[in-house]
């Protein structure tokens, strides 16, 4: 861990850490389910904990979580320009032998083109909702916590996600 | 629902919940750097800020202090300035007389070789005038100010009309309405009210009280100058004085006195007023600037 060397406490510095430690992962993803590019991602998350950072000295502990997803929105809205989002999920490593045997390889490769698509085309607000749920294994209520929305407004989002994902295989694969 | 259309919905919700499981199974795809260097960089974004903005606050704050420092000459100077171009002065030579109107309306009367100075700005919080000589003040009414002369010896009125005679040792107050205080650094303040005076020759002296004769004002303001029991010396003083002469006094004088006076309007009958009752002659220089007296 570098020390900086700045104007500030080794309190404030500690503190900073433990958020980054605890939010890092989460962030990025979020990001990346926002804007599918890996590297965007990574500079998202910078800057959203820069500005953190910058913040430091008005934030309450209560409400750090719910303002990293708030700044990682802003920033993304502000600095990026919306553009066509192509997914790349990796595939967890055991996964392959679970699948269907009958299914070909070709099959599977199909399928999950298929799917990275499909969750391209879920609008942005059900799409983090959905992925933040499956991919992260949060919470409604968890959900709800860090977007600083209510439980309600998580479940029709996600309810919004999958009839779209629905929708995108009622088509024949 | 046909069996058709169920074996495809069928399919379709085996394929749905395979797709659920699928999205379970994702990660997001690794970064390019790991946690730990991503920490590195944000720290190091922060101390390059940091030191930035460390950067501007110290070249405000020396700004600051420029400004303040700048700001403080200026005003030392402008003080330095106003005190010493706001000093009035007053200084007259030999055979002048006269009057002007102090910061408070008051009058002050001014004899001949005779110096006054006071601030006239700052005057409500210093009303001090020093006084080298001889001068009559009237003061308006409520009105209160010190005059101060040699040897610290202070007079501090409120609304009268008093005579100050200061040259040398020499110091005498005359008191024409109300009253003056009187402090020398020798004695406790004395009162000296209408129609009285102080006077003292010397300095470690106690002043001697005096009564004036009953006269709205000095007679020297009216270019009288009477003397009671006073020193040759002193006479030949004021004479040289108001007739801007050198005195060249060839005999010991300063034990004999004199009672009588002059009149400011010639030098030949004010020189004779004062030398015939004294059994003294005197001769006058051809450009009239200079006289000597001998027996």
């Amino acid at each position: 861990m570098t020390l900086p060397a700045g104007n500030y406490s080794k309190e404030e510095l500690s503190w900073f850490r433990s958020i980054f430690d605890q939010y890092y992962e989460s962030i990025r993803s979020f990001a990346y389910y926002k804007t599918g590019d890996v590297d965007l991602a990574d500079d998202i998350v910078q800057e959203v904990f820069l500005k953190l950072w910058n913040n430091r000295n008005d934030i309450k502990n209560e409400t750090v979580k719910s303002l990293l997803y708030t700044i990682a929105s802003n920033t993304i809205k502000n600095h990026f320009k919306h553009q066509k989002i192509v997914f790349n999920f990796q595939k967890e490593e055991q996964s392959s032998d679970t699948f269907e045997e009958a299914d070909s390889a070709l099959r599977q490769e199909e399928l999950n083109k298929k799917l990275q698509d499909a969750l391209a085309e879920i609008p942005e607000k059900a799409r983090e909702v959905f992925l933040m749920n499956r991919i992260e294994g949060l919470t409604y209520n968890d959900i709800a916590e860090r977007l600083g929305l209510s439980v309600k407004a998580i479940e029709k989002r996600m309810s919004e996600a999958l009839s779209i994902i629905r929708s995108r295989i009622s088509y024949k694969i | 629902m046909s069996n058709e259309e169920k074996i495809l919905n069928d399919s379709n919700e085996k394929d749905f919940e395979k797709f659920l499981e699928m999205t379970s199974k994702f990660k997001v795809p690794a970064s390019s750097q790991s946690k730990e260097a991503a920490w590195d960089k944000l720290v190091q974004s922060i101390d390059q800020k940091e030191k930035q903005e460390a950067k501007v606050v110290m070249f405000a704050s020396r700004k600051v202090w420029y400004s303040i420092a700048a700001s403080l000459v200026v005003l030392f100077t402008i003080a330095a300035l106003t005190y010493r171009y706001s000093t009035v002065e007053i200084e007259l030579s030999k055979g002048e007389i006269t009057n002007r109107i102090l910061p408070d309306g008051s009058e002050v009367q001014l004899n001949a070789d005779s110096k006054i100075s006071y601030r006239k700005f700052g005057w409500l919080l210093n009303r001090e005038i020093k006084l080298n000589g001889e001068a009559f003040f009237s003061v308006k009414h409520g009105n209160k100010f010190t005059v101060i002369t040699d040897y610290n010896r202070k007079v501090t009125v409120t609304g009268t009309k008093f005579n100050v005679f200061a040259r040398g040792p020499q110091f005498e107050v005359n008191c024409f309405e109300g009253s003056v205080i009187v402090e020398t650094p020798t004695t406790k303040p004395i009162s000296v009210t209408k129609g009285t005076g102080i006077n003292s020759v010397k300095i470690e002296e106690e002043p001697e009280q005096i009564l004036l004769d009953s006269i709205p004002e000095p007679t020297w303001t009216k270019g009288e100058f009477y003397f009671d029991n006073t020193p040759l010396n002193v006479v030949f003083d004021e004479l040289s004085r108001q007739f801007n002469v050198s005195v060249d006094i060839r005999i010991e004088v300063e034990k004999r006195m004199y009672t009588g006076f002059f009149k400011k309007d010639q030098l030949i009958k004010a020189l004779d007023l004062v030398c015939i009752p004294m059994g003294l002659t005197y001769q006058i220089s051809t450009d009239s600037t200079h006289i000597t007296i001998d027996k």
